[in-house]
């Protein structure tokens, strides 16, 4: 066969760079959006799974690390405690407060202090901290210390009350925020609320079954919310989900139209060029399905050359941009890469729709007039 | 290629039968009968040459019986077939098998080169792979293309062109071969050369090949030269040669010109103001020829 489509799309390389530079471009774009949506959706539950517990269990109504500040009274303890099934509970205090230099400055963080507990070093060990800090001392996440320009030593602000940085070290993301750990006997006074604390961990006993445990804390613990690693780390997807999703949705859609737009009118321009080209073959016996496929072809050539370029452009600037902002996380997952060669491929058959219709209205006769 | 028979026009089976063909442009008051009623038939072997002024309906007439223009009334039978009455996807294989085209403006596609020109219309036909390639190549190393075969369009010489897209005519072997002017944009000695090729497609090859033409030098080989003048076949005039363009004209009714005490017969007042200027230029070239006996119609 000779390669018609081929010779077409090489016979004017700028136009086919061009073509291929805006799905290029639209991939790039979309794979990027979905890399970084995906790496905020993974962190934003990672806290939830962090510790090494199998029940979360929170003031009634607040199931949202980040946003809902949850206060149950020290009381709590002992009532979880007491229902069967539950072997341990460990306590957490937390709050997002702004972290900073100065007093009242700097970035959001998931400030959080480990009480004395049945769970307290492996809840500790868990997310990263090597020793809990001490009266006045906060321990602070690689993130944080970055953003704020703090290393060890050196005195930082939570709103208004100060800590020296015991310690930098990578600790588990929390939430849309990264952490940090102050010493227990600070988190008090500073959450404002002495007596009572933010989250039970709870580990249940080993022949019990984790979901009746769930429900029978809630039962017998009125004010409260149990919750699996999973139900929790869903309740705070499920705000990115509401907050990121719809802009995602429009970023991606601008993208795709942008992409479209650029190989429809390359594929259009081209075809109408050569309308006396297909006037021609048509003449010398060409179907029209014979016709429609060297149009067809380039459209899905290009696409697929923008395919790979721009996928592979957004894995490279997915990489460069989490070096650069260690705040960005990009996870590419194979579902998402199927899903934009997918739509890749329908793209190139939209772009063609316009073009096919020029080309089945050829008269052949008018490869006869000069 | 197709076997070389014999002279083939000895078993005189016809080819080409038309039939009452009528093609009207546009309705109403803006009606052009472009085709009027023109019958017409053409056995194997035959080369008919088709002349007449412009907008006489030549184009015409050659794409209805091309398939490429459906007749608004009449019938084209093609080895028998009557293609008037074919769906568009019938006349797809029509165009394949049975018709080849060699046109005015040669209508090669600039992308690909000589070769891949004439592969291109096996590739169509369902021919693919080696089989075609070899077979493209030989068509075309038949026309003396062979030192050309790589080359694009851009790069061949008008008569080149006219050779490639005589090989993609014929290469499907059809048995009947429609030229429109394929003389008119190539030098006298490209020209005579298409001549020589045409003839020898429907001499040597054995098919039917119908020329739309002003050229006089086919009108040397042609068996036959019809007039078509207002869409309808008539009895052919005499017919003199514009020593200017060289083209074949009816001697009645054109402008004429004493020179040296010879009558001269022009297509056109402007070729005769030229022949005015510099009349032993074109004297000098002329041919006697141009006085040669009137050729009858059928
Ligand atoms: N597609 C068309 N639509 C309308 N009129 C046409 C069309 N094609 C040809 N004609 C008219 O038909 C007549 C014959 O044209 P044509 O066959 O091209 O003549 P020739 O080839 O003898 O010069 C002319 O008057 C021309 O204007
Ligand atoms: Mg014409």
């Amino acid at each position: 066969m000779v390669p018609l489509a081929r010779r077409y799309l090489l016979s004017d390389r700028l136009r086919l760079a061009i073509s291929a530079g805006g799905v290029a471009f639209a991939v790039l774009l979309i794979v990027l959006i979905l890399a970084l949506y995906q790496g905020i959706y993974d962190r934003a539950g990672r806290l939830a799974t962090t510790p090494p517990t199998q029940l979360w269990v929170t003031q009634a109504g607040t199931p949202d690390p980040s946003h809902g500040a949850s206060i149950l009274p020290e009381s709590v303890l002992a009532q979880v405690q007491a229902v069967p099934g539950v072997r341990a509970v460990q306590p957490l205090l937390a709050r997002t407060m702004l972290l900073g230099g100065q007093p009242n400055s700097g970035t959001f963080t998931f400030v959080m202090a480990l009480p004395q507990g049945p769970l307290q070093a492996a809840t500790a060990e868990a997310f990263g901290l090597r020793s809990l800090p001490g009266k006045g001392e906060a321990v602070l996440s690689d993130l944080v210390a970055d953003d704020i320009g703090a290393g060890r030593g050196d005195t930082i602000y939570v709103g208004t009350s100060s800590f020296r940085v015991a310690e930098v070290s990578s600790l588990v993301d929390a939430g849309f925020s990264s952490a940090a750990f102050i010493g227990s006997e600070d988190a008090p006074e500073l959450f404002g609320h002495p007596h009572a604390f933010s989250f039970g961990l709870v580990t249940v006993d080993e022949d019990a079954e984790v979901e009746e445990v769930e429900d029978a804390i809630e039962r017998e613990v009125p004010g409260t919310n149990a919750l699996t690693r999973e139900e929790f780390a869903d309740a705070t997807r499920r705000e990115v989900e509401e907050g990121f999703l719809p802009v995602v949705a429009v970023l991606i859609g601008v993208a795709y139209v942008v992409g479209l737009a650029v190989i429809a009118l390359t594929i259009y321009t081209s075809t109408v060029e050569r309308i006396r080209d297909y006037g021609v073959l048509k003449a010398v016996g060409a179907s029209p399905l014979q016709l429609f496929a060297v149009v067809i072809r380039q459209s899905v050539v290009i696409a697929l050359i923008g395919y790979v370029a721009g996928s592979a452009l957004g894995y490279v600037s997915g990489n460069f941009i989490q070096d650069a902002v260690p705040e960005f996380a990009t996870i590419y997952r194979w579902q998402d890469l199927a899903a934009v060669f997918g739509a890749a491929l329908v793209m190139s058959a939209a772009a063609t729709l316009v073009p096919i219709r020029r080309v089945a209205g050829i008269d052949p006769a008018v490869v006869f007039r000069a | 290629m197709s076997e070389r028979t014999d002279d083939g026009q000895k078993d005189g089976e016809t080819v080409l039968e038309v039939h009452d063909l009528t093609k009207v442009f546009g309705s109403g008051e803006t009606a052009v009968r472009a085709v009027d009623g023109v019958g017409l038939s053409v056995k194997r072997g035959e080369i008919v040459l088709v002349m007449g002024p412009s907008g006489s309906g030549k184009t015409t007439l050659l794409t209805m019986i091309g398939s490429l223009l459906k007749p608004t009334t009449g019938t084209i039978r093609i080895n028998g077939l009557d293609i008037t009455s074919l769906h568009e996807s019938e006349l797809t294989k029509v165009r394949r098998h049975y018709v080849g085209f060699v046109f005015q403006s040669f209508n090669l596609l600039e992308s690909l080169n000589a070769q891949e020109n004439v592969e291109v219309a096996l590739n169509l036909a369902g021919n693919a792979g080696k089989g075609a390639r070899n077979k493209a190549r030989q068509a075309l190393v038949d026309l003396g293309m062979k030192p050309r075969l790589k080359f694009k369009p851009k790069a061949l010489s008008g008569g080149e062109k006219q050779r490639v897209s005589i090989a993609r005519a014929v290469v499907n072997d059809p048995q009947l071969i429609l030229a429109d002017e394929p003389t008119a944009n190539l030098d006298s000695k490209q020209g005579h050369d298409v001549v020589v090729l045409l003839r020898d497609i429907a001499k040597k090859e054995g098919r039917t090949v119908v020329i739309v033409s002003h050229d006089h030098r086919i009108r040397e080989v042609a068996d036959r030269v019809l007039w078509l003048e207002d869409g309808r076949f008539k009895d052919i005039g005499r017919l003199e040669r514009d020593p200017v363009c060289g083209m074949a004209i009816e001697a009645e009714g054109a402008p004429t010109l004493q020179y040296e005490g010879r009558t001269y017969y022009f297509c056109s007042v402007g070729c005769r103001g030229e022949f005015e200027e510099q009349p032993a230029k074109f004297v000098a070239v002329g041919t006697p020829s141009a006085a040669q006996s009137p050729i009858s119609g059928d």
